[in-house]
């Protein structure tokens, strides 16, 4: 009984993992989808500004989060070590900063709905209406 | 050092082909070791490249200016790098050190591809290799490598060197000083170190042994065969120097060979002056029968038998000629230039006396003309010379008249003076190839070759009785004429043999003398022996 209860949670805890990513956006926001390679340009650095010229500011969760991981390896196929090592070393460049880093989903939500130049990802869920999607990234989209 | 010497040759040879290997080889090596080394160059550049790779795509991906600098900076500091850039789009966000252009070289460049995109190429990583120290180590290296490969070369050249010299040459050019020392047939023989025996040059002492061997057995048998030739050469020519007999060799045509000094004293030539002149025909000189000399030389030649003759030799400033019995034998001859030996010796002194005997034998010793046997061989010997048909000749019967009365009346030596003027008379009258004889007693007998016709005979017979006409002091103061009666025949008319022509000229003569002597008269065939003629 016991070892069901443990595999029920382990599956509610895995759930999300499994399930598709969305990457949102404020729901002002003039833009209505990206391509997969715009949304790794913003999130990698390359580009600050949607396309149309608006600024716009990539949010992050903290690293360790199951989620942040499996983002990048949707997005770019690398690990998450990876990744940080990317920005390490952009950082010890200079006058490049990664992604804002926020603790949990809720809070990253909010934060979009908040800041009209957001963007950041969740997994599936009921959204609030103050975002919207502007890509899904499927976990078969490797 | 004698610079034709085996060893010099040798080491000039190894020396040489050494050099030649070193030389190629070196230029082998070092050419390929040279493009080796340029080649390790240009990939450790690659690798270099490959390192910054991953951090200069960064750089390239977000245009980031610090993060590409940094990469060419670390570039540049490599040696074998004096310049790097790293251009993204069209941009160059990253340089360091000199450029393409300044170099005038080729640019070693890689694509940078986009970190998250492979397929995306975002910049270009470029750099200038250091040519300049690249060309110069892969010199050195390759420097480095043909030197020891000429050092090894040289080294192995030496020791292959000192070895033929130990091996070979020095025990070939000892065997040969060795060699070069021996005189054949003083028993020296070569020998040569024991670890030579059974190689090469143990094989070649011992074959130059056994040589020298066959060598000295040789002398000493060709010695002994000179010494054996040379006493038989001094005894042959103690026989023929010593010889009284003269002792000759000639050719066919009669040019001398040689000759001994017996030769040279009878013939009386100079011994120097006839040898000299060795193309003269000495058979025509030394012989007055020369043409028989030859004959005798041409018939030993053809009937390979010796042939003999006595031959008269030519002698100047002597009246009598001296006689030489002559045996001419054919030498042992070569086939186109035959020889004859001839041997001579005197035989004047039998020569002489025999002519002296001959001369007694045939000569009536009162009057000096032949006598009967003399007379009778002479007409033998013309009539076989005549044959019947051939020439006529005549033949005389002489008596004279009254010599009986002479001989009674003045003695013996008056009759021997008549006989002894008619005798010359005779003689006088007629040729000197006639024979005048007597026979005996007041007979004598004449033979006329030539007289073939009787007008001839007439006129000779009637010569002779006219010179009877003049007398002769037969004493002091005594004159007395004495008269002939001749009798003649001719051959072959009256006969033609000597008995029938003198039986013949006899009955002509006794004819005469009947009919009143002191006249001639030709004997008639068919004629009664007592008719008279004339």
């Amino acid at each position: 009984m016991r070892k069901f209860m443990v595999f029920i949670i382990a599956l509610i805890i895995s759930g999300p993992l499994q399930a598709d990513i969305l990457v949102i956006v404020n729901a002002q926001n003039p833009v209505a989808a990206l391509e997969k390679k715009q949304v790794v340009d913003l999130f990698m650095g390359r580009v600050s500004a949607f396309p149309g010229g608006a600024p716009a500011q990539t949010l992050d969760l903290k690293t360790g989060t199951p989620l942040r991981a499996d983002f990048y390896k949707r997005l770019t196929g690398k690990s998450e070590a990876q990744v940080d090592a990317y920005w390490a070393t952009l950082v010890f460049a200079g006058r490049m900063s990664p992604p804002k880093q926020f603790t949990d989903d809720l809070a990253l939500i909010g934060e979009v709905v908040k800041n009209k130049m957001a963007i950041a990802y969740v997994s599936r869920q009921t959204l609030p209406g103050g975002v919207k999607v502007v890509i899904e990234l499927p976990k078969s989209a490797q | 050092m004698n610079i034709k010497s085996l060893h010099i040759k040798v080491s000039l040879s190894v020396a040489a082909a050494a050099l030649l290997v070193v030389l190629l080889s070196s230029q082998f090596f070092y050419q390929r070791d040279y493009e080796k080394s340029f080649a390790e160059s240009e990939r450790s550049v690659l690798q270099l490249l490959e390192t910054v790779q991953t951090t200069a795509s960064i750089a390239a991906y977000v245009g980031n200016r610090e993060l590409a600098q940094q990469v060419v900076t670390g570039l540049t500091k490599n040696d074998i790098v004096v310049g790097a850039a790293i251009t993204a789009g069209k941009e160059i966000i990253g340089h360091d050190g000199k450029t393409a252009r300044e170099t005038k070289q080729d640019l070693i460049s890689i694509p940078l591809v986009a970190p998250f995109d492979e397929k995306e190429i975002v910049g270009e990583l470029s750099v200038v290799p250091n040519a300049p120290l690249i060309a110069l180590r892969a010199r050195d290296s390759a420097m480095s490598t043909a030197v020891g490969l000429a050092a090894q070369s040289t080294l192995v050249a030496l020791l292959v060197l000192i070895l033929v010299y130990w091996l070979m040459t020095r025990p070939l050019s000892t065997l040969s000083g060795r060699l070069h020392r021996i005189t054949p047939g003083d028993g020296s023989r070569l020998d040569v170190h024991s670890i030579h025996r059974g190689d090469e040059i143990g094989l070649l002492a011992g074959d130059i042994n056994s040589l020298l061997y066959t060598v000295e057995t040789m002398l000493e048998e060709e010695r002994q065969l000179r010494h054996r030739v040379e006493s038989l050469e001094t005894r042959f020519r103690g026989i023929f120097e010593d010889s009284s007999a003269g002792i000759f060799l000639v050719r066919e045509r009669g040019n001398l060979v040689t000759a001994n000094p017996a030769f040279f004293r009878l013939t009386g030539m100079d011994e120097n002056e006839q040898l000299q002149t060795g193309d003269d025909d000495i058979v025509s000189k030394v012989f007055l029968d020369h043409e028989q000399a030859k004959s005798l030389i041409k018939l030993a030649l053809v009937t390979k038998r010796p042939h003999t003759a006595d031959l008269r030799i030519r002698n100047d400033g002597d009246e009598h000629a001296r006689w030489v019995h002559c045996i001419f034998s054919p030498a042992d001859n070569e086939q186109n230039n035959p020889t004859v030996e001839g041997v001579m010796y005197d035989v004047t002194q039998r020569k002489h006396s025999e002519a002296r005997i001959r001369e007694l034998a045939e000569t009536d010793s009162l009057t000096g003309l032949s006598n009967r046997q003399a007379a009778d061989s002479a007409l033998q010997a013309l009539i076989n010379q005549t044959p019947v048909g051939g020439k006529a000749f005549a033949v005389m019967l002489i008596d004279l008249d009254r010599f009986k009365y002479i001989n009674d009346t003045y003695g013996h030596d008056a009759g021997d003076k008549v006989l002894v003027t008619v005798a010359e008379r005779l003689r006088k009258l007629v040729r000197d190839s006639d024979v005048v004889a007597r026979m005996g007693g007041d007979e004598f007998f004449i033979i006329l070759n030539h007289a073939g016709n009787i007008g001839m005979v007439t006129r000779i017979a009637q010569k002779i009785l006219d010179a009877q006409q003049a007398p002769i002091e037969v004493q002091a103061g005594v004159l007395e004429k004495i008269g002939i009666s001749i009798g003649i025949a001719l051959y072959p008319d009256h006969g033609d043999n000597p008995l029938s022509l003198r039986k013949h000229a006899d009955q002509a003569m006794y004819a005469v003398k009947r009919r009143g002597k002191n006249n001639f008269a030709i004997y008639e065939p068919g004629e009664d022996p007592l008719m008279e003629s004339a």
